[in-house]
């Protein structure tokens, strides 16, 4: 039996892969700030319950906060994190028990990060024609090497299952809140009149059963929000990363009295605020609002429809 | 005489336009298997061109510039990877064209319906990310394990591994049987 060449057929398959026009004046400053903020609201369009990971709420002040809230609302210095009270009291105990386990010593032993770097220093060339990546140490034995590629295999099918779990939760899109309205009876407390600047475009996504994704935008602005409902599940947790990290985190509590967690984006461009009422979590990431907008949305958004 | 007007602190334009006729197809193949999407790979594309056009990189040979754009490629194709926004979204819908299909997208529907093309690309795109970059710098590039070392940053005996690994997982996803020419 004559085999088929792989080659043959692989060049063949991605020889038919379709590719686009493309013109030289489409490289320029502006499109890639473009491309830029396009990927940064792409990033928190992503549903959380994709994540697998862990978010804690823990909300913090506010006579009236303790009362709202079944979940707990934290941040650190990159993240927000949601969980429900239980799960959040044995995260605690567990991470007290393994502080005392590990003890002072946190240097012995560890694992050489093979992760490779943000990959910016290619076009450095220091030694031979391309330079290397620091991304592994020549030095690395082979054994490291089988063993992480074992655990890439096994990533690679866990990250084949998403994908069909994400292929079925059905995504269902809405171009505006009465066509949304009119097929979904879910709580959702959108700002009124608060906008800076008149509505251009709104997109709603409904994921699954919990997860709703809406984006509203203006003419230099755009509201993102993620709302996730927790009323049928028994515990949750979720994390919210922002890469580049956060910082400047603060509670901003609304006269209605529901406490929000705001922190700043690294780099300046983005807020992010957080909220806990009821069996709902918000999260926002608000883009060209200042401090004020902000609050001003915030105080327009009623949350009793939570509760 | 405009078209030939230098960026400041990077190539001339004709240059630029001349390199993009000479690898746009390369690139785009490469991050659009990596990435399992065309929008992506286009973003991917002209990340690349940019960083080009914005950097003074002069080119020892072809093969000091095809390895070069190559692995610009692949490292931006890497930092697309690590955002939170790649981990979640879900992959290229083959046969849903969904509410936002544009031409290009129509066109990949059909490509993709054909039988055997969409059995051995579903293959490779559930290989590991480092096995598929491998597979097709090995296989359709026809670059050497040298070179492709040379390229991704990792040893012979790793790329040689990754081949190797990369091709069992192959042989055991596809209904066919194939000669996979192994080194």
């Amino acid at each position: 039996m004559i085999l088929k060449k792989f080659k043959e057929v692989y060049k063949e398959t991605v020889d038919r892969i379709p590719v686009p026009g493309f013109r030289t004046e489409e490289i320029s400053e502006e499109n890639q700030k473009i491309r830029s903020l396009s990927y940064r609201r792409k990033r928190h369009m992503t549903a959380a319950a994709f994540a697998g990971g862990i978010f804690v709420i823990y909300t913090l002040g506010g006579v009236a906060a303790a009362g709202y809230a079944r979940s707990l609302v934290r941040e650190d210095e990159s993240s927000f994190q949601t969980m429900d009270m239980n799960t959040a009291f044995l995260t605690e105990e567990a991470e007290e028990a393994q502080m005392a386990a590990e003890g002072a010593d946190s240097e012995e032993g560890g694992i050489a990060a093979l992760a490779e770097t943000g990959g910016t220093s290619v076009e450095t060339a220091d030694s031979g024609m391309m330079g290397r990546m620091a991304d592994a140490p020549d030095s690395a034995g082979t054994s490291d090497e089988a063993v992480l590629e074992d655990a890439e295999i096994a990533m690679a099918q866990e990250n084949v299952q998403l994908q069909q779990m994400s292929e079925c939760r059905k995504e269902q899109k809405y171009a505006s809140y009465e066509t949304f309205a009119e097929e979904h009876a879910i709580p959702l407390a959108l700002p009124d009149e608060s906008l800076p600047g008149e509505l251009k475009q709104e997109e709603y996504i409904l994921m699954g059963e919990n997860s709703l994704l809406v984006r509203l935008e203006t003419e230099e602005s755009v509201l993102l929000l993620h709302q996730s409902y927790y009323g049928n599940l028994s515990g949750h947790a979720l994390e919210e990363v922002y890469p580049g990290g956060v910082c400047n985190e603060r509670t901003y509590t609304t006269l209605q009295g529901f406490a929000y967690k705001l922190v700043d984006s690294s780099d300046g461009e983005e807020i992010h605020a957080a909220v806990a009422v009821g069996d709902y979590e918000l999260m926002l990431d608000f883009y060209g609002y200042t401090e004020k907008e902000i609050h001003e949305v915030l105080e327009d958004m009623d949350l009793s429809v939570y509760l | 005489m405009s078209d030939l007007a230098k960026e400041e602190g990077g190539q001339d334009r004709d240059a630029l336009r001349q390199t993009i006729e000479a690898y746009f197809s390369t690139l785009y193949k490469i991050a659009f298997l990596q990435l399992k999407s065309a929008e992506d790979a286009e973003d991917v594309v002209q990340e690349v061109f940019f960083r080009y056009m914005k950097s003074d990189v002069v080119f020892e040979s072809r093969e000091h510039e095809r390895a070069w754009f190559i692995k610009v490629t692949l490292n931006c194709c890497r930092k697309l990877w690590r955002s939170a926004w790649f981990r979640h979204r879900t992959a290229l819908p083959v046969g849903d064209d969904g509410e936002n299909a544009v031409s290009g997208e129509e066109t990949e529907e059909r490509y993709l319906k054909d039988e055997r093309n969409r059995e051995l690309l579903k293959a490779i795109w559930e290989l590991p990310d480092k096995y598929r970059e491998v597979i097709h710098l090995f296989y359709y590039e026809e670059l050497s394990v040298k070179e492709i070392a040379e390229i991704v940053g990792k040893q012979e005996s790793t790329i040689t591994s990754r081949l190797t690994r990369g091709r069992n997982i192959l042989k055991k996803k596809l209904q066919e049987e194939y000669d996979f020419e192994e080194i």
